[in-house]
């Protein structure tokens, strides 16, 4: 079984920030950082908004961008960003998919669920499908046990999987 | 805050009672008590943090944590309940499995607090060993020259992380990942070394378990306690020393100047000292080479040859690298015995215009302030300063003040290190801070925000000045400095508004050909609010070089004696003759450009040029080469064989700083104890006593001092300013000039009563713009101003010795803006040939936004790319100084 492989941090900085410069987004980024009253407060936001223009993680420039833009040492955002599980500093697939491995779901069969993803995509969890269309990988508790077994697609719920329901769900998706 | 230090609570602390400030926390009072507390995350330099979860105790039946619990009247406090050992117990417990290493066999050894508390609690390591993290520890990072980071024993105090942002203001590193993951880290895949750290290893220091620690350390045998030599921050250090090596420098914490802190070369630079190519025998050139001689050789030669050259041929250039001592027989050789006042040093190149400017305004020309108490200014103006590369431990003090709530205003054409701080960033084009200041000036006169009452008491020519400000109306201003006038009104009233306010200034102000015009400037603004005179206020020029403050004091100066005793009133240099022995001239000799420009015309015939590199340091330096080439006769004494020394006649192998005894003065005026470390190396002298040695060889009396103590006695005799000085009596933390007699205990804070002038007030200075005297045109479209980097200093001649140092920086770098980079088609890494109307450099170009557009910045620290054969050599009328920091040039790829 393939694994796609973590990028040697040390090499990402050679890797395109793609997506729009950091002057295009201050447009989307100024009135969110208007809402608080220090700069730094609009931390978590203002990556969101970023990781989402940008190809769906944090390059090495937009830390560097997010750092000066905010005026918190860049040391800071890479805590940040390092803490929060839904914050990427690797590249991802065009869209990110967490299967819930918590308690409710494991009782309900989200092992199998991940084994058939594996299995089907050719990847191991964590893992990035050749495609390059999508990251899987595993997540705490999603707070949607009422319909375990559970995983999102970036922010879309789906629930009540089956092994074979949740590769259809992603293969039947448009490309 | 004063309150809580002088309240006093009484506390019963494991059955005894005790008196405590109410200022203090309970883990203060234990410790002061002699009842040890387990603690990993405390630092005394620290606010408290919490988070090592060790010390707790049980406070009125109450579990805290010590480290951050107020003592309270009344309070009772027991540190060995048995809640208290169990909670303790289990948190070390849980520290020590996530330990990659037993502390019991660690080699880190009784270095390690872990350790400690470790057997303090009775820790069964043997019964942990199955709870231990099963994984390999973590790389250890070596990326650092001087350091490195293991974090496999990091116990995550933070400690390192609360340094680097509440101590030196960096914030380089932080905690990253998450959970057991958790390490101490910087930027995405990031070594140490790819951070903003500055390398001053204040970390390192501090670390309890030796995660963090130094490369290659060495236990010395001895330590001296002594003064750094580099930059005049004047910083404590004790200098390590095994056998005839320096192998470690620690802080001084009793020190006042820096309180134990050190920066990058302070810790890490002295390897040049015991670098194999110091100069260990005197040289004589023989046919055109430099062949060792005896020293019985060479002092017989300078000694003829000087005697040859008595009267106003002969020149010395002092240099504010020797100890005051050094420099006062320096000058007293070429005034008594040579008969000449042709003494100079590179002060003229740093601040002449702050002696010539200041000594007009205030009456005397040195830091008003002290560097401790600038951390308690409510408002420091920074202007023309990089004070985080060039006054390293300044700066924590400007950092200090910030997180104080104090404002800060940094006022430079180059988006400096500082700015990260700053509440305004003023970015006013090279040379226009006299426009900028006056319209700050302007806003506060036309709105009422100087202080009448005390101009009205303590200055002079406030009219005058006052009509002065009419030419600098919000166009014109905006014209010449192109900033937005509303900053600078912002500025102006930023500064006004928040006293005490402190002006820091450097080569920014100074370089200029109206440098005197800046610094006056400077003090109009300064007088104008009522802050000179006050603590935490004033006006402050950074002194760039360990003893340059000193070398002035002792009057290595063309027109003052030591003490700035002018050389042409007659009852000062009657005095000095008397004393001396000797007939004294009363003409102002030459200035240091004045010196090896006089060489073409056959007027400086020789040239005694001790601890200084004309070669790279000089503006237009191919023109300072040309002379030395010149001249009859050039002795050059020197540690190293410079560049300069290249074109001596006879080359005098001198000490270093921890090869002698004497002192220095420091930028704070700080007169303070050089000890001697080690023997000099090989065959060299200390300055002291070469110079000594050419005088007794031509015959001269006067110059068998038993000691540099004794030299300074004889300093202190002449010298009002420094009458009270004594070695003995600056022992512990020396003594800041003036210091009239030995019972006065020194000055803190210059002129709170009267100015040293002769009507006892300050004077205000009327000013007009001046424009630099080369200004950009088509041929030479770009503005060069320079600079200098945290890691080198000077000309280089010691710090390129040092391995790590050249690692960190090891070469000159051509500073432009996207904007000029793109229009040349230049990336950063790109060499670049950069052209003035005097010479060429080629070097390679970093392209960042810390250059304003047309402005390149370089350093002149690389003989490899000698920056300073570009500059302007045209100066100052008042100071002659040349104007360094403006040159207009051309870039170009070198493809």
């Amino acid at each position: 079984m393939t694994t796609t492989k973590r990028v040697d941090p040390a090499e990402l900085a050679k890797l395109p920030c793609t997506g729009p410069s950091f002057d295009d987004l201050r447009g989307k980024l100024d009135p969110i950082v208007a809402r608080y009253p220090q700069r730094a407060a609009a931390l978590l936001p203002v990556l969101w908004v970023v990781q989402r223009a940008r190809a769906g993680w944090l390059h090495p420039k937009s830390i560097r961008e997010v750092a000066e833009y905010l005026a918190v040492p860049q040391a800071h955002v890479e805590g940040v960003i390092t803490f929060y599980t839904m914050f990427k500093d690797q590249p991802v697939g065009r869209d990110v998919v967490v299967v819930c491995k918590t308690l409710s779901c494991r009782l309900r069969g989200a092992q199998e669920v991940m084994d058939a993803l594996e299995d089907h995509f050719g990847i191991d969890m964590g893992g990035t499908t050749k495609d390059g269309r999508y990251t899987i990988e595993t997540g705490e508790c999603l707070g949607l046990c009422d319909m375990a077994p559970c995983m999102t697609i970036d922010e879309e719920r789906h629930g009540n999987l089956t092994p074979e329901s949740a590769v259809k769900t992603l293969e039947g998706r448009p490309r | 805050m004063s309150d809580e230090r002088i309240r006093t609570v009484r506390v019963t602390l494991d059955g005894q009672t005790i008196e405590a400030a109410a200022s203090a926390t309970v883990l203060d009072v234990a410790l002061a008590n002699g009842v040890f507390i387990p603690h990993l995350c405390h630092h005394p330099d620290l606010r408290p943090a919490g988070a090592c979860r060790l010390c707790f105790v049980d406070v009125d039946g109450r579990m805290v944590t010590a480290c951050n619990a107020p003592v309270v009247e009344g309070a009772t406090i027991r540190t060995n309940t048995d809640a208290v050992k169990t909670t303790v117990r289990g948190a070390v417990e849980l520290l020590l499995v996530n330990h990659h290493r037993g502390a019991v066999d660690c080699e880190e050894g009784d270095a390690c607090e872990l350790r400690k508390i470790a057997r303090f609690i009775g820790i069964d390591e043997v019964r942990l060993a199955r709870f231990r993290r099963p994984e390999p520890a973590p790389p250890v990072d070596t990326s650092n020259p001087f350091f490195e980071y293991d974090p496999g024993i990091c116990v995550l105090c933070g400690i390192c992380v609360r340094t680097c942002d509440e101590v030196v203001g960096v914030s380089a590193i932080d905690f990253v990942r998450r959970g057991v993951h958790t390490t101490i880290g910087s930027a995405p895949g990031a070594k140490w070394m790819d951070s903003d750290c500055v390398s001053c290893g204040e970390c390192v220091v501090r670390c309890p378990t030796g995660s963090l620690s130094m490369r290659d350390s060495e236990v010395p045998e001895r330590e001296v306690r002594t003064t750094c030599t580099y930059c005049g921050c004047g910083c404590g250090i004790h200098l390590g020393v095994t056998g005839g090596r320096i192998v470690s420098a620690r802080g001084v914490r009793e020190n006042p100047s820096n309180e134990g802190r050190l920066c990058v070369k302070g810790r890490f630079g002295y390897g040049f000292v015991n670098a194999p190519d110091r100069l260990k025998k005197p040289l004589i050139r023989r046919d055109g080479v430099l062949v060792e001689a005896s020293w019985d050789e060479a002092l017989d030669l300078v000694a003829a040859k000087f005697t040859e050259h008595r009267g106003d041929a002969f020149a010395a250039i002092a240099s504010a690298k020797l100890t005051n001592e050094e420099n006062y027989v320096l000058q007293k050789f070429v005034r008594a015995v040579q008969g000449t006042n042709n003494v100079d040093h590179c002060a003229r190149l740093c601040h002449s215009p702050t002696v010539a400017g200041l000594v007009q305004s205030l009456g005397s020309g040195a830091m008003t302030g002290t560097t401790k108490d600038l951390g308690d200014s409510r408002c420091i103006l920074a202007i023309g300063t990089n004070t985080t590369a060039a006054h390293p431990i300044v700066a924590l003090q400007v950092v200090r003040a910030v997180h104080q709530g104090g404002k800060l205003i940094v006022i430079n054409p180059r988006e400096v290190d500082l700015a990260r701080h700053a509440d305004l960033v003023l970015r006013n084009r090279a040379g226009s801070d006299v426009a900028l200041l006056m319209g700050m000036m302007r806003v506060i006169v036309d709105e009422g925000l100087h202080d009448p009452a005390y101009i009205a008491a303590r200055c002079d020519g406030f009219d005058e000045f006052r009509e002065s400000l009419a030419r600098f109306d919000a166009a014109t201003v905006e014209e010449l400095t192109g900033v937005p006038f509303a900053q600078v009104a912002a500025a102006a009233r930023m500064y006004a508004t928040n006293g005490p306010a402190s002006i820091l200034y450097a080569m920014g102000i100074t370089q200029h050909t109206h440098g005197t015009d800046n610094v006056l400037a400077v003090s109009n603004l300064a007088l104008l609010t009522g802050n000179v005179g006050r603590t935490s206020g004033g006006v402050n020029p950074l002194r760039g070089q360990s003893n340059v403050q000193g070398a002035c004091d002792m009057g290595a100066l063309p027109n003052v004696f030591p003490g700035y005793q002018r050389v042409d009133r007659p009852e000062v240099r009657e005095k000095f003759e008397r004393a001396w022995g000797a007939r004294l001239d009363d003409m102002p000799g030459l200035t240091h450009l004045e010196i090896l420009g006089g060489v073409t015309g056959g007027r400086i015939r020789a040239i005694y040029l001790v601890g200084e590199n004309p070669a790279l340091s000089e503006a237009d330096a191919n023109h300072a080469r040309h002379a030395m080439e010149e001249v009859d006769f050039l002795v050059v004494q020197d540690i190293f064989l410079t560049e300069s020394a290249e074109y001596a006649d006879v080359v005098l192998p001198a000490a270093t700083f921890a090869e002698k005894d004497g002192t220095f003065t420091n930028t704070e005026r700080r007169v303070q104890r050089v000890r001697r470390a080690i023997d000099p190396v090989g065959d060299s002298r200390t300055d002291l006593w070469i110079t000594s040695e050419i005088a007794r060889r031509m015959g001269a009396a006067g110059f068998d001092h038993a000691s540099a103590a004794d030299v300074m006695d004889e300093i202190a005799s002449l010298t009002p300013i420094y009458g009270g000085v004594t070695h003995e009596r600056i022992e512990g933390s020396g003594i800041q000039w003036p210091c009239p007699d030995s019972s006065h205990a020194g000055t803190r804070t210059l002129h709170t009563e009267r100015f040293p002038t002769a009507s006892g007030r300050a004077r205000f200075f009327a000013l007009a713009y001046r424009a630099p005297d080369e200004e950009p045109d088509a041929e030479f479209p770009l503005v060069l101003t320079t600079e200098r980097s945290l890691y080198h200093y000077h000309t280089s001649t010691m710090t390129r010795r040092v391995p790590g140092l050249e690692q960190l920086r090891g070469e000159e770098l051509v500073e432009m803006h996207p904007r000029d980079a793109a229009a040349l088609r230049v990336s950063s890494g790109d060499q670049v040939r950069v052209t003035s109307r005097r010479g060429e450099v080629v070097a390679r170009a970093l392209v960042t936004e810390v250059s304003p557009p047309g402005t390149i910045s370089m350093t002149f620290h690389f003989h490899e790319a000698p920056t300073n054969v570009l500059t302007n050599a045209a100066f100052d009328p008042v100071a002659k100084i040349p104007e360094t920091k403006v040159c207009a040039v051309r870039v170009e790829a070198v493809r």
